[in-house]
């Protein structure tokens, strides 16, 4: 049997109230969109009547609408509700519907179940107690999945900036497995963003740790103090695209520490309307390739990403 | 024989309507792999040859088209090259490097298969337009290309149902009308469908071009097609309103993308509607393409489930009953004509006209 997850699979800002929204994870394409009580919904992005994405349409009275003819479907139960130019005393037979999929929001995420088995109560992001003021954002990298994330454990330097933060890639100990999260450490100061720190410097007053999700696309950086307080957290959802590309979605939260604890300069920057974080869709090509292959190996000793084998080059 | 199917039922599908694995037996619709041959292909618009060699495509076989002292030729081969590369021409042309080519209703037709089997007398008939192709000024003339195979591009037109919601701020009425009926007669060659709508929203196109005051107008629509080529003869007449007759000759670049050299017969239809309306297919085309364009990869390989029809399908479904029958006729070598087609018989009555032009 093959384990089912929980991929947050867009920001909920990203779903608005009219309009659908088509995402992808691996070879499964889905439409998500807001019923009429403004919750979510996730149906397969193809109408059964000619294979149009449903993404295209539009959401009427909290239905999904195909673009090509009108077929009109219900996000929860998939049943088409509505076939338009049919006379109102003909019906649409009950058999005809679209593939719905389990679908949560919450912590800020839309989450799509994809696998087997039922879904747990426990939904990506539980339990993190972000706080603060929070930035979000979305974009795809040209990068397939697996290299994104391996490319996120040994050298996040290369998706992520973070203003006035430099990273190292000294490493704080071996990777630790806590539950289905691959944790690493490693040192960081307070600096560049385009440079890493000195590496003659006796002790980092920051640690950059990173949670990597065993089982889905969900990844963790949290800043934190050398005494392990929590400045910033960066929350990041990424998940396979089309063409060996990796889209993600992101929320960050700079804690209210983080603002006694860093430098001037840094506070500076903040008022002066710099984001703290940014994720880049066009990472230097040269830079992924150089980065060494360390920590990520501990990804070979782990299960299969959820057995779906689209979704993680073997 | 032809026979008449009316559908009137919300349903023209088996029970087996869900996302269920398919039955034993069942055959999904790949289209793009169709390549049926021994027909002709309006390749061009007339004037379009000239003394100036141009190149179009036709199932990804390359044809030459060009204009010596008036006469038409087609080749294989850019002019000037037909001695050097005879030895690469094709089954096509038999050897020689040329096609079959004849002018016909204001097009250049070439013959695509077995250059022994052409005949004129295959030439489908179009009576709104002269045999010899005068009276069809250059603004009756439109070209558009489309993002899918020929087949889906003959779907969009046989359901026209899609009109409401893909060029509804053209057409108008999103699923509007007071009655909307669809009928379909056929041949193992050629597929004929009617829809007759009363009732309905009058289209922005024809309040603010044509004219109509009306709140309401009712409209016939025949689409005459020919399976093996796509041709599609169409004649909708809107009343009040105009009639709109138009030859849209899906022409098979290959697998992914189609071609239509339209045109159009608006001699009885006002100014400014005459000269706006081929205009339009620089809105339609490219709406058809938002939705065609995604949808042709997902017919590239057999799926395990059926499409859903409506009632409105039935039409769309006898097409790919045909099609399917014809290509595995022509898989096993047969590329004849069934004895109860006449590809080049009159259509006038078909169409709902009263006579031909010619």
């Amino acid at each position: 049997m093959v384990n089912g997850a929980w991929w947050p699979l867009a920001l909920s800002e990203a779903v608005p109230v009219d309009a659908p929204v088509g995402v992808v994870c691996g070879d499964q394409e889905f439409v998500l969109f807001r019923n009429s009580q403004g919750e979510v919904c996730a149906v397969e992005d193809r109408c059964p009547h000619r294979r149009v994405p449903l993404s295209g349409g539009k959401v009427v009275e909290g239905h999904i609408r195909c673009p090509y003819h009108g077929w009109t479907f219900d996000g929860r139960s998939g049943a088409c509700v509505a076939i338009p130019n049919l006379s109102a005393d003909e019906k649409v037979p009950s058999s005809y519907r679209v593939t719905t999929h389990v679908v949560a929001e919450k912590n800020g995420f839309v989450n799509v179940w994809i696998g087997e088995g039922s879904p747990t109560t426990e939904l990506p992001f539980d339990g993190d107690n972000a706080q603060g003021v929070a930035t979000s954002g979305a974009g795809v990298v040209a990068m397939s999945f697996p290299d994104y994330r391996t490319a996120f454990i040994d050298g996040p330097q290369v998706l992520i900036d973070m203003t006035g933060v430099s990273f190292t890639d000294f490493f704080l100990g071996d990777p630790k497995r806590e539950g289905d999260m691959l944790v690493t450490d490693r040192g960081a100061d307070w600096g560049s963003s385009q440079k890493s720190a000195s590496r003659w410097k006796p002790d980092y007053p920051l640690i950059l740790r990173t949670e990597t999700s065993l089982s889905n696309g969900v990844m963790v950086v949290r800043l934190l103090s050398q005494l392990e307080t929590p400045l910033l957290s960066l929350q990041l959802a990424a998940a396979p695209g089309r063409r060996n590309t990796t889209a993600f979605s992101w929320r960050a939260y700079v804690h209210p520490e983080f603002a006694k604890a860093a430098p001037l300069k840094w506070r500076l920057a903040r008022a002066l309307g710099q984001p703290a974080v940014r994720l880049t869709n066009t990472p230097d090509p040269v830079e992924i390739s150089q980065i060494p292959i360390a920590l990520s190996i501990e990804l070979d000793q782990a299960p299969a990403l959820s057995g779906h084998r689209t979704l993680v080059a073997e | 024989m032809s026979m008449t199917e009316t559908f009137h039922d919300a349903t023209a599908t088996s029970a087996d309507a869900t996302n269920k694995p398919r039955k034993p037996g069942f055959v999904d619709w790949t289209p793009i792999q169709y390549d049926m041959r021994d027909t002709w292909f309006p390749v061009a618009h007339a004037p379009h040859v000239t003394d100036r060699p141009i190149r179009r495509m036709v199932h990804s076989q390359a044809y030459y088209l060009w204009r010596e002292q008036g006469v038409v030729f087609a080749s294989e081969f850019p002019p000037g090259c037909q001695e050097a590369s005879r030895h690469m021409a094709s089954e096509f042309t038999g050897g020689t490097g040329f096609y079959p080519v004849v002018e016909r209703h204001g097009y250049v037709w070439a013959w695509y298969g077995n250059p022994d089997q052409a005949t004129h007398d295959l030439l489908p008939h179009i009576p709104f337009l002269k045999r010899d192709g005068s009276h069809i000024p250059n603004y009756m003339r439109t070209v558009v290309r489309f993002d899918a195979c020929s087949a889906l591009s003959v779907e969009n037109l046989l359901d026209l149902t899609h009109a409401d919601f893909l060029h509804g701020e053209l057409v108008g009425g999103e699923g509007e009308a007071k009655s909307d009926e669809v009928t379909f007669e056929f041949t193992s060659e050629t597929l004929t469908r009617t829809r007759w709508v009363t009732g309905k929203p009058v289209s922005p196109v024809m309040r603010w071009v044509a004219g109509v005051r009306a709140q309401y107008q009712d409209f016939r629509s025949t689409l005459h097609v020919h399976l093996r080529s796509n041709l599609c003869i169409s004649y909708p007449r809107f009343e009040p309103g105009a009639d709109v007759p138009n030859v849209q000759p899906f022409v098979p670049v290959g697998k992914h993308r189609s071609r239509v050299d339209q045109i159009f017969n608006l001699h009885q239809a006002k100014t400014p509607f005459r000269q706006l309306m081929p205009q339009m297919a620089k809105v339609v085309g490219p709406q058809d393409n938002s939705v065609m364009r995604p949808q042709n990869p997902r017919y590239l390989y057999a799926q395990d489930r059926r499409d859903m029809h409506s009632r409105f399908d039935a039409p769309g479904a006898r097409y790919r009953f045909l099609m399917q029958q014809l290509w595995e006729r022509q898989k096993q070598g047969d590329y004849s004509y069934g004895h109860d087609a006449d590809p080049g018989g009159d259509i006038t009555k078909i169409l709902g006209m009263d006579k031909a032009l010619d």
